[in-house]
């Protein structure tokens, strides 16, 4: 039983981390079409340079509140100044910004490696869990408390951004731009920097995301596309841009993972594209997207 | 010239009481010709048709559309389109499927960049303006599938009708008024709604901003005969206000009824320019173009 709570638990922890992934780029993707697989560099961009400023300051706690800014500002850039330009100028929003994202993916991880590794010669690197949270906590079994921070940054992450589309103008504002993109211009909305401020915000969270985990994981040039590929599976369960159904979607896939391989390991490497295949067969909008509109 | 347009939006207010004072004063034939050379410059076409409108001969246009030529790819949809509306005034835009009305709207807030001619409202050029400006300037857009969005209540539609014109709450109250089925649905959503009241709504979201224009692509479509007259009614009520208003219709029989004035498209070029009645004198364009005896 206590085996059990303990790979709940590692479960949920492991949900969190891709939830925080996964609601940016089921958002970005629903609102504006982009395809970004560039979010694990932001993800990466996040921990390593949350690494930079923990090395510089001591503090976790300053290093989660200022690293994520670093791939928010320069989400923010990307989207206005590169992608946005070259979707009005007729590339298509999938293909070509798939690739184009991916490109950026790739030359993140080898700016990173020149920078930490073959300038610095860095290579076990990882930020120190913040004093109280190192310990473990006795919950039947003793569990690391920084996991159960894990987990509670992600669900009250989830409450905000939920609370914010559902609850707010601007989060309709976003919600009708996942509906009918056009139609929020004729209405007079700037959806340029209504765009740009998504993706900032989505690339923001995927920074706090790598900061987190660079505490809990070690810091490494894989990490990018190691977390991004659980992240697409849960865009295409969850369905574009709905919260409940990252969160859902989130839930699916790091429970999967985390209790396939603690009880079928030789189910572990596959199952959740098991649940990916099914799901693309028998609901392709995914739990709870909408049937694209007809034009 | 722009500047002293510009500072003009107060009059389509009242443009019963701005019209009659002024025709009699002047020596109208003789100031008719010189006024509207002014206006269009170099675009003659347009100056010629301008002179058949005698209805408000020296009152500047609203929106002028100036030989316009839209492409969708390779494909040359409108081949050099012109119209204009006036203050107050209701133009209908009439053709075939395909003649290019739905894309002479579009072109007009910029939803489809124009390639050559330009569109000027209330004396600014807005050609190449993006679409959430050229709305801004004051034009309420009600697109051909009304636009209304699954996901959002009654109520944040008009939410954001009023964040992104920044209007106060109070004119939400005061358009809920003018459409009493839309108060009655406020949480319901987007796709819970009938058709005749998702029209309404696409309608009422537009006039949240106080357009000075307003445009609507087939307010019609789709809808039972008794919600035609009702969407009819409630533009005539908006016309009434002083509110511009350039229609694209199949139900040629609701656009002649509110239209002061009549433009007939077929194969992306104006075919026809004049009132109802010029309409009604040439059955052979009617027969042609709109498929009508």
């Amino acid at each position: 039983m206590t085996f059990f709570l303990f790979n709940l638990l590692n479960g949920l922890q492991l949900s969190m981390l891709i939830f925080l992934m996964a609601i940016g780029l089921t958002v970005i993707f629903g609102l504006m079409d982009i395809l970004n697989l560039a979010h694990g560099a932001f993800y990466m961009a996040g921990a390593y340079f949350g690494y930079v400023v923990f090395q510089g300051t001591g503090s976790f706690w300053i290093a989660l509140a200022v690293a994520p800014l670093l791939p928010l500002v320069l989400g923010f850039l990307l989207q206005y100044f590169v992608l946005q330009p070259l979707i009005d100028r007729g590339r298509s929003a999938h293909l070509d910004m798939a690739l184009l994202t991916f490109g950026l993916l790739f030359f993140t991880i080898g700016l990173i490696d020149l920078i930490f590794f073959e300038t610095l010669g860095l290579t076990f690197m990882s930020i120190d869990k913040p004093a109280g949270l190192g310990s473990y906590v006795d919950i039947g079994t003793f569990y690391p408390a920084y996991r159960l921070f894990i987990i509670a940054v992600g669900l009250i992450v989830a409450l905000i951004v939920w609370l914010i589309l559902e609850r707010t103008v601007v989060g309709a504002v976003v919600r009708a731009g996942v509906d009918d993109r056009e139609m929020v211009r004729a209405m007079g909305v700037n959806v340029y920097v209504v765009f740009a401020s998504v993706f900032a915000l989505g690339c923001g969270l995927a920074g706090l995301a790598g900061v987190i985990a660079g505490a809990e994981l070690s810091i490494n040039i894989s990490m990018g596309v190691q977390i991004l590929i659980p992240t697409l599976v849960v865009v295409v369960l969850g369905g574009l841009g709905s919260v409940k159904g990252c969160f859902f979607g989130s839930l699916i896939v790091g429970m999967t993972e985390t209790l396939s391989q603690a009880y079928v390991p030789a189910l572990a490497l596959f199952a959740t594209y098991l649940i990916l295949a099914a799901m693309l067969i028998f609901r392709p909008q995914g739990f709870f997207g909408r049937t694209p509109k007809s034009v | 010239m722009s500047k002293s347009v510009r500072k003009k939006p107060a009059a389509p207010k009242k443009p019963v009481a701005a019209k009659k004072p002024v025709a009699p004063k002047k020596p109208a034939a003789a100031k008719k010709p010189v006024v509207a050379k002014k206006q269009t410059g170099a675009k003659k076409l347009a100056a010629a048709k301008k002179v058949e409108t005698a209805k408000q001969p020296d009152v500047a246009p609203l929106l002028t559309v100036s030989d316009i030529h839209t492409y969708y790819g390779d494909s040359h949809v409108l081949q050099g389109v012109s119209l204009d509306v006036k203050p107050g005034e209701c133009v209908a835009l009439l053709g075939r499927n395909g003649a290019g009305k739905t894309t002479t709207l579009r072109s007009i807030v910029s939803l489809t960049p124009v390639r050559r001619g330009t569109v000027m409202f209330s004396g600014a050029d807005i050609t190449h303006s993006p679409t959430h400006r050229i709305i801004r300037e004051g034009i309420g857009y009600v697109p051909e599938d009304r636009g209304i969005f699954s996901s959002l209540s009654v109520h944040e539609h008009l939410d954001v009708a009023l964040w992104a014109a920044k209007k106060p709450v109070e004119r939400r109250d005061e358009v809920v008024k003018i459409f009493p089925r839309i108060s009655e649905r406020m949480e319901h959503f987007g796709q819970q709604l009938s058709g005749g009241e998702q029209q309404m709504l696409s309608i009422a979201r537009a006039l949240l901003s106080e357009p000075r224009l307003l445009i609507l692509d087939e307010p019609s479509e789709g809808l039972a005969p008794i919600i035609v007259d009702e969407v009819r009614d409630t533009l005539a009520r908006v016309k009434g206000t002083g509110t511009s208003i350039l229609l694209v219709e199949q139900n040629v029989a609701m656009a002649l009824a509110l239209a002061d004035r009549v433009v007939v498209l077929s194969q992306g070029m104006v075919q026809f320019t004049g009132t109802p009645d010029e309409l009604e004198a040439q059955p052979e364009i009617k027969d042609t173009y709109l498929g009508i005896a």
